[in-house]
């Protein structure tokens, strides 16, 4: 019996907007509990949502990247459930005029997923269970929340992975979420079942609240063979709510949820429908960046192998960069290897994040011209890039200023080569003795002893000359 | 309306009802219901669903500006007990 996987996918991006979706305090995270509430987000009777436009803009953006229909008139609902990390009792989200419907997602396998709509919500609180007792912190309480549901075209663990992925990377690419899946800002719901090909489809589970890529395919993967034994052994599967265990490597039933009904929806008393020009949602529309997929198929077409494409395009900042130096004159592989490699690595020791300090795309495009040119080593280069990020000016200014222009001058090369030998008299030995790869060393010692000015290969040929036969 | 319905919607309260009471909120209901029925039976033909507030333009909504919220003494004051910030609430049945 072949069997088939439908899997849907709901999942949750909280907007890094400045305030809250119906009121004004302030979108934080990881403060004290409970430090930024106040009457709108705390439901206390009396206080009256207003809505954040900002958070309604993103949303729109999102929609029209993924290519949906945006309401001419959206509106908010009420969902009602009972839960103390929901103040009101309810929770205004969208029912049926949601900010956009329809639309899909290119992933970069190929496969597209259709997306059944994109709604604005607000999130709940933060609830803790602790000795039998229960704590919440409403820091959270409101931060809009955006919810992005696909069609079930999702058919293995490992594509409901990539989608959630790209989807993410689209939204960081939005600017509407900085996406920190460490704080819980990006989290999925999962609805997976197993059917043969051309029946109807089976029932379906539906795994709450993951927060990490990894988790998702993993709980998938899980539920997949769960249901498949099921099935296999002529048991049903029955439709419910299951919950993650990262620990065990399990699913395991959750109390039974609300159905739709259950929520009571109703249109919410405290807002208006509101109406979204057409002509603005084009305004918009004619601002989008470009899509990262497409990006990441242009830089392919420029020589970039695939991995290293998919490096420059995760963050918009890193592939905005690339592309400027790009336009200012650097060669499209090498200036990717260097600002996935060099460029990377002085960030993580400290120095500022691209696009945020002194270091420019020009410069970057300078740099590789001077190496590729000759003008520089690249062990000059290397030294010169740190300095260039510090913001100690031009690469052309540093190697100039501190004279770090190649050793044009053979007879100055061939000395230095002369002192590494007779101060290396053992790896000189080795290499008489037969084994080349000692000359490796003595071209490293050159190099150090010229400060990197010292061409590479010439400092190899010079020292094989020297050393005879 | 059945006592497994007041049962359900007692659940989705999270509620625990004794007999008497149970009882009672089926007496409530009904006349809720029974006033739902009476609205239901309106003739509306032709008529436009009126929204409660006026349509809002997309000007007429707040600015993303932030300030900040209600002081932590005003927060305690309104809370019933916290610990570390937190404010305490009932635990939640099954959980």
């Amino acid at each position: 019996m072949t069997l088939e996987t439908v899997i849907g996918l709901e999942v949750h991006v909280e907007l890094s907007t400045a305030s809250k979706m119906f009121c004004r305090c302030p979108v934080t995270f990881g403060d004290a509990p409970n430090t930024h509430v106040c009457p709108v987000c705390l439901g206390l009777p009396g206080a009256l949502p207003v809505p954040n436009r900002e958070a309604v803009e993103r949303t729109v953006r999102l929609g029209l990247m993924l290519g949906s229909t945006i309401g001419e008139t959206i509106r908010f609902d009420r969902k009602n459930y009972y839960y103390p990390d929901l103040p009101k009792s309810y929770q205004i989200s969208q029912l049926d005029a949601p900010v956009a419907t329809g639309g899909r997602l290119l992933l970069p396998d190929g496969s597209e997923v259709r997306i059944v709509r994109v709604h604005l919500e607000e999130d709940a609180g933060k609830l803790e269970h602790e000795d039998g007792r229960a704590w919440v912190d409403y820091n959270r309480s409101g931060v809009p929340l955006v919810e992005i549901v696909s069609a079930p075209d999702i058919r293995t663990p490992a594509q409901a992975r990539l989608y959630w992925e790209t989807l993410g990377r689209l939204v960081a690419y939005a600017g509407i979420s900085d996406v920190r899946m460490e704080e819980g800002s990006m989290r999925a719901d999962a609805n997976i079942s197993r059917h043969v090909p051309g029946t109807p489809l089976g029932p379906r589970t539906e795994i709450k609240n993951m927060n990490s890529f990894r988790a998702l395919e993993r709980a998938l993967a899980y539920e997949e063979e769960r249901q498949t034994r099921l099935i296999l052994a002529g048991e049903r599967v029955s439709q419910e709510t299951r919950g993650w265990n990262e620990e065990t490597g399990e699913t395991v039933e959750q109390r039974s949820k609300e159905e739709s009904q259950d929520y009571r929806y109703f249109p919410e008393p405290d807002l208006g429908p509101i109406r979204l020009d057409p002509g603005w949602v084009e305004g918009l529309r004619a601002s989008l960046p470009e899509l990262p997929t497409r990006r990441l198929e242009a830089l392919v077409a420029m020589g970039l192998d695939r991995e290293l494409a998919e490096l420059i395009t995760e963050r918009r900042s890193v592939a905005d960069f690339h592309q400027a130096a790009v336009a200012a004159g650097a060669p499209p592989v090498l200036a990717a290897q260097w600002i996935t490699g060099e460029v990377q690595r002085h960030v993580r020791q400290g120095l500022a994040p691209l696009g945020e300090g002194a270091f420019t795309p020009a410069m970057l495009a300078e740099l590789l011209q001077l190496l590729q040119s000759g003008r520089v080593t690249a062990a000059v280069a290397k030294e010169v890039l740190p300095l260039a990020m510090a913001g100690k000016g031009t690469p052309g200014e540093i190697v100039q200023a501190r004279n770090l222009s190649p050793i044009e001058d053979l007879s100055a090369v061939r000395a230095s080569c002369e002192r590494v030998i007779a101060a290396h008299p053992g790896p000189v030995q080795d290499y008489r003795g037969g084994k080349d790869r000692a000359i490796q060393f003595l071209v490293g010692q050159v190099m150090r002893e010229t400060r990197g000015r010292a061409r590479p290969q010439e400092v190899e040929a010079i020292l094989r000359g020297l050393l005879g036969p | 309306m059945e006592r497994e319905e007041i049962d359900h919607i007692a659940r989705l309260c999270r509620l625990e009802l004794t007999d008497a009471e149970a009882e009672r909120l089926r007496g409530d209901l009904e006349r809720i219901l029974e006033h739902g029925r009476r609205l239901g039976a309106l003739e509306l033909e032709g008529l436009q669903p009126s929204p409660l507030i006026p349509v809002m333009e997309l000007e007429g909504l707040r600015a993303d500006v932030a300030r900040p919220g209600l002081d932590p003494g005003q927060v305690a004051a309104i809370a019933p007990r916290q610990r570390a910030g937190r404010i305490e609430v009932p635990p939640v049945a099954g959980h």
